[in-house]
């Protein structure tokens, strides 16, 4: 009663501050996949080049239905170049409300690495915000690279309403990536729907193979940050 | 009369605490366990605390120079085993699903033969800004034999579907 009378309260209180979410409709929201992991591995290039399409495949299997479009940034088209270029000129629709994106790059503390090389997540988002219609229309950065949480304060700053990525190396993509999708589109928080991708055993499980496998640095909890409560339907602006 | 109206107040709070304990503590308790863990969810631009109860963003040594891409001999240093690791874990993680196990096989041994040219993101029709639209058809671009495209395909379904039935069935 007390929990259920304290949110009844919270509702309330967000709603009288005027930060009620916005809808954004399917076709007012359109997604990118950017993946390009295949470039710098020349060792086991076939298992890149499978989870490069996995998540482009795996994102269409799941999401397809409920994004006006799903674009894929791949391969040697992946710079950051066509990144900003290619995500300006989907800016540009009108109709357009909302730009989701789903990076599976490497990377490393507040770097991401592009087809061309890495780039410091700063200069990134500064290369976001010198597009004046961009950053109104980012909304969720969903991530796989490694490191992710350490690149989620400069993509906030560039303009995205909520960023997830994983504390140190991400090792549970077979599971966190089809679960967030799934949660998501089926209309719940990001906030939740990561919480779903964190699930304890089978984080721990995909951290354990890959400590075993002999490297320590691996935590794949992912941590969102910025409007947590954004849905596949809302937006705060 | 005196004595009635104690008996009641007692249980007035003896019944909902025993409730409590009995229905709430347990649930709570499970959903700490499985679903939530500590320190999700942190707010806008606040720093990440590692598991080392240190700070991730404290920790940074190798950043590129501002507006400069890492050379290629650095990136090879820098891209760490680690990923590859992680990487034959999530396919390892993959081949759990069951009924997956034969089509991962099958694709993986595929790709290992092949250079690129059969399978390949590379295959879909790109703008101009290098964006390609994803769509029904994008499989059957990305993959030039139909065995191992029905292969991939029924692998994705599996994947999505077993997503699906894990979370109807709340795990």
């Amino acid at each position: 009663m007390i929990r259920t009378i304290t949110m009844l309260a919270l509702s309330l209180a967000f709603a009288a501050t005027g930060a009620q979410a916005g809808n954004v409709a399917k076709s007012e929201r359109e997604l990118v996949v950017v993946s390009e992991l295949v470039t710098h591995s020349a060792q086991y290039r076939w298992l890149y080049r499978f989870m490069e399409a996995s998540g482009v495949s795996l994102a269409w299997e799941t999401l397809g239905s409920e994004y006006r479009t799903v674009y894929a940034l791949t391969g040697e088209r992946a710079t950051l170049e066509n990144f900003n270029r290619g995500l300006g000129r989907l800016a540009e629709n009108g109709e357009v409300k909302a730009l989701d994106v789903f990076l599976h790059l490497h990377g490393g503390p507040k770097t991401l690495y592009f087809r061309e090389g890495g780039y410091a997540t700063e200069d990134i988002a500064r290369r976001l915000t010198e597009s004046s219609l961009l950053p109104s229309k980012l909304r969720l950065a969903y991530s796989t690279a490694c490191y992710g949480a350490s690149h989620a304060g400069d993509l906030l700053a560039g303009g995205f309403e909520a960023v997830s990525g994983s504390r140190r190396v991400n090792t549970n993509g077979a599971y966190d990536y089809p679960a967030v999708l799934t949660s998501w589109r089926a209309g719940e928080t990001i906030a939740v729907a990561q919480d779903w991708g964190n699930v304890e055993f089978f984080r721990r499980l995909s951290d354990d193979i890959a400590s075993t496998m002999g490297f320590g640095d691996v935590d794949s909890y992912k941590d969102v940050f910025g409007a947590s409560e954004l849905t596949i339907g809302s937006s705060n602006r | 009369m005196n004595v009635k109206y104690r008996i009641i107040q007692y249980l007035a709070v003896i019944i909902p605490s025993v409730l409590f304990a009995y229905f709430y503590e347990p649930q709570r308790k499970e959903i700490e366990g499985t679903f939530i863990a500590p320190g999700r969810n942190v707010p806008s631009t606040k720093p990440v605390e590692t598991a080392g109860g240190g700070n991730a963003l404290d920790e940074i040594s190798d950043a590129p120079a501002e507006g400069e891409p890492l050379a290629g001999t650095e990136l090879e240093k820098i891209v760490p085993d680690a990923e590859t690791q992680a990487g034959l874990a999530y396919v390892e993680s993959l081949r759990q699903i069951p009924d997956a196990a034969p089509l991962i096989d099958d694709i993986v041994e595929y790709m290992k033969e092949d250079d690129g040219a059969e399978f390949s993101l590379d295959q879909l029709d790109y703008d101009e800004n290098g964006l390609a639209v994803i769509d029904a058809n994008t499989n059957k671009k990305m993959i030039k034999d139909p065995e191992i495209l029905a292969k991939w395909q029924k692998l994705m379904q599996l994947i999505a579907a077993n997503q699906a039935q894990k979370k109807a069935d709340k795990l």
